[in-house]
């Protein structure tokens, strides 16, 4: 938890200034027991986590199932309350405002979700669904409105005359394009993607992905990009987070993490990529058992109870994220 | 860089069908519900249409030259033992029926979606109380405090609707509050906030209409409790005040010939059952025509 120094001065590759800050964040959810629902437990889910995203850049978030990316999202644009830390946006705190205030922030941050069958109303039309945000924030009425909605389904590859149908009519990868169009409406700055492909055939993840980086260079997004497939970040992202157990394990550019992984952690995501090569032999780290509860974490360094290379000391040290290169953190006391 | 179209059925097909198109379209290969709305719509028009021309007085005109006569052309239906036309009595006693079934069911509907939203929205304390009250209502006889409340607020047709619709909207309650909290965990709901919607758009627009399907059906069926309901009371002697004419009320009346002179309860009793199996059909349809998941 000792967390205060390296990242605050890690590098954003674009340069152009840091959009969006995190700091210390923390999301604890309660357990509740007994006659008087005190509270007996917490599920620590995202735990003490710090980065910066800088205006323009891609930021993938990767971890597998349970490693609390998607709740770092969510916290971050405040669809969950966030237990502490702040998170500051063009030098606001988020964190700390009140809803009224909020409702101006939530035109600059927006979200698109995992499974394209719940995220869409299935009680209206896919024009009053894109069409919804320009209505909340008084931005577009009538005529107007609909232009907009019509070139937001234009610009997502999707065509005008869809904006009268109903979401059944469509396939996952539209409905993918349906959500990525409502989020566009507001004219965000920054968008959380969490994994926005993951629930779609390989053939049509692709496609989701080359609009997102399309999207991304024609309106000069900032996205943070969640996944829990390195392969999937590696083609959009500048720089990656790994997080496992609701702490971040090691941060770098994609290229450089990519090519030479520090964490243990990482290196055992990374043997797990498939590549379209069957002839080529690798050796593949496989993690043994379960992510454990994030209810009563591992002491010391919450990965040792699965690290191949864990010492005694890892039982006893909370491995501070400490820098190794430019803009390369992990947090590991086993490797240099 | 160029994206890839998916193959669609798209650009103007022809299947631009709007959400009550599909639901009419569905609703429509259920027979039996099919059947039973063009049989209520007949009962309703014949209700609602007759006593335009006809004056109520005529079907509390008493003749007791001509008591307890059975159907014959000048009283198709008979009379009843102070020489009522029964035809006559019946359709004002369905127009009475009627208008407090759907009503009382409207009513329930109301009270119900909106306890039941604001509840699962909401949770906490609130969903408590508003919960043990509702389990509190379900756990004391319906009948009970209705033959109370009949006895202290009087027995006009505006009140029995009013006591049959406050005291029959808990199961729809439920069904709300259960299907809110879950529509409210659903990633839609959760977009709607990420665009900044306040909660009572998020109510009324996202959450409030996907629970429409069971609302439909229970409220549907809630038509053909409320009107068993105020046959009840009219058969205990606690409805409607006479000798304003009810399907209870007659059959309450009839109590005394059924064996002499049966058709004095056979009318008002077939239509109830009539009606209520009519009801009861037309929820069935609905839940099937209303599932989305169904195909087509």
């Amino acid at each position: 938890m000792s967390l205060s120094t390296p990242t605050a001065n890690a590098v954003t590759t674009e340069g152009n200034g840091e959009l969006l800050k995190v700091r210390n964040l923390r999301k604890y959810f309660p357990i509740r027991g007994g006659i008087f629902s005190r509270v007996v437990a917490n599920v620590k889910a995202v735990e003490d986590v710090s980065f910066e995203i800088g205006r323009g850049e891609v930021v993938g978030l990767v971890g597998e199932s349970g490693s609390g990316k998607t709740t770092a999202g969510r916290a971050i644009l405040r669809l969950i309350e966030p237990t502490s830390g702040e998170i500051l946006f063009e030098g606001t705190d988020i964190a700390k405002l009140p809803k009224s205030q909020l409702r101006e922030y939530r035109k600059e941050m927006q979200i698109i979700f995992q499974d394209p069958f719940a995220s869409l109303n299935p009680r209206m039309t896919v024009g009053d669904i894109i069409g919804e945000a320009l209505q909340i924030h008084n931005l577009a009425r009538g005529k107007a409105r609909e232009e907009r909605v019509a070139d937001l389904l234009e610009k997502t590859g999707l065509a005008a005359g869809h904006m009268r149908r109903y979401p059944h009519e469509f396939s996952g990868g539209q409905r993918q394009r349906i959500g990525i169009a409502r989020a566009l409406a507001v004219d965000p700055q920054f968008i959380v993607a969490d994994e926005p492909v993951s629930a779609l055939d390989v053939s049509i993840q692709a496609q989701v992905v080359n609009l997102l980086q399309d999207l991304k260079e024609e309106l000069g997004l900032t996205l943070l990009f969640i996944a829990h497939d390195l392969g999937v970040v590696e083609y959009i992202s500048n720089r990656v987070i790994v997080m496992y157990l609701g702490k971040i394990m090691e941060v770098a550019p994609a290229k450089e993490l990519y090519a030479n992984p520090v964490h243990p952690y990482t290196e055992a995501l990374l043997s797990a990529v498939p590549i379209p090569d069957p002839t080529l032999d690798r050796e593949r780290i496989i993690l043994e058992g379960d992510i454990p509860s994030p209810i009563n974490p591992p002491s010391g360094c919450v990965f040792r109870t699965r690290c191949p290379i864990a010492i005694e000391d890892c039982r006893h040290i909370d491995p501070p994220l400490e820098e190794v290169g430019p803009g390369h953190l992990k947090a590991c006391i086993r490797r240099p | 860089m160029e994206i890839p179209h998916e193959p669609t059925t798209s650009q103007g097909g022809p299947r631009l069908e709007s959400l009550p198109g599909l639901i009419w379209r569905r609703l429509r290969r259920h027979r039996l519900a099919l059947v039973s709305v063009f049989i209520l719509a007949v009962l309703i028009i014949i209700s609602f249409g007759v006593p335009l021309f006809v004056s109520e007085d005529d079907a509390n005109r008493l003749n007791l030259r001509a008591k307890l006569e059975p159907p014959s052309l000048a009283h198709p239906f008979g009379t009843d033992d102070i020489g009522r036309d029964i035809l006559l009595r019946t359709i004002f006693g369905g127009r009475v029926s009627l208008r407090i079934g759907l009503l009382a069911a409207l009513l329930s509907m109301a009270i119900g979606v909106s306890i039941g939203a604001l509840a699962g929205y909401r949770g906490g304390w609130l969903d408590n109380v508003l919960m043990r009250f509702t389990d509190a209502l379900l756990s004391i006889p319906t009948l009970f405090i209705l033959i109370v409340l009949a006895q202290v607020f009087g027995r006009s047709i505006t009140i029995v609707t009013i006591v049959i619709g406050a005291l029959s909207w808990m199961p729809v309650c439920r069904i709300v509050r259960a299907n809110v909290l879950s529509l409210k965990e659903r990633e839609f709901a959760m977009a709607a906030r990420a665009l900044g919607s306040r909660d009572s758009r998020i109510l009324s627009r996202h959450i409030v209409p996907n629970t429409i399907a069971p609302v439909v059906v229970a409220a549907t069926l809630g038509v053909g409790r409320a009107i068993i309901i105020e046959a009840s009371l009219s058969f205990l002697g606690l409805g409607v005040q006479p000798p304003i004419a009810t399907w209870g009320s007659m059959l309450n009346r009839a109590q005394g010939f059924l064996v002499t002179a049966p058709w004095v309860a056979f009318f008002p009793g077939i239509l109830i059952l009539v009606t209520v199996l009519c009801v009861n059909f037309i929820g069935d349809g609905l839940r099937d025509a209303l599932d989305p998941y169904a195909q087509n």
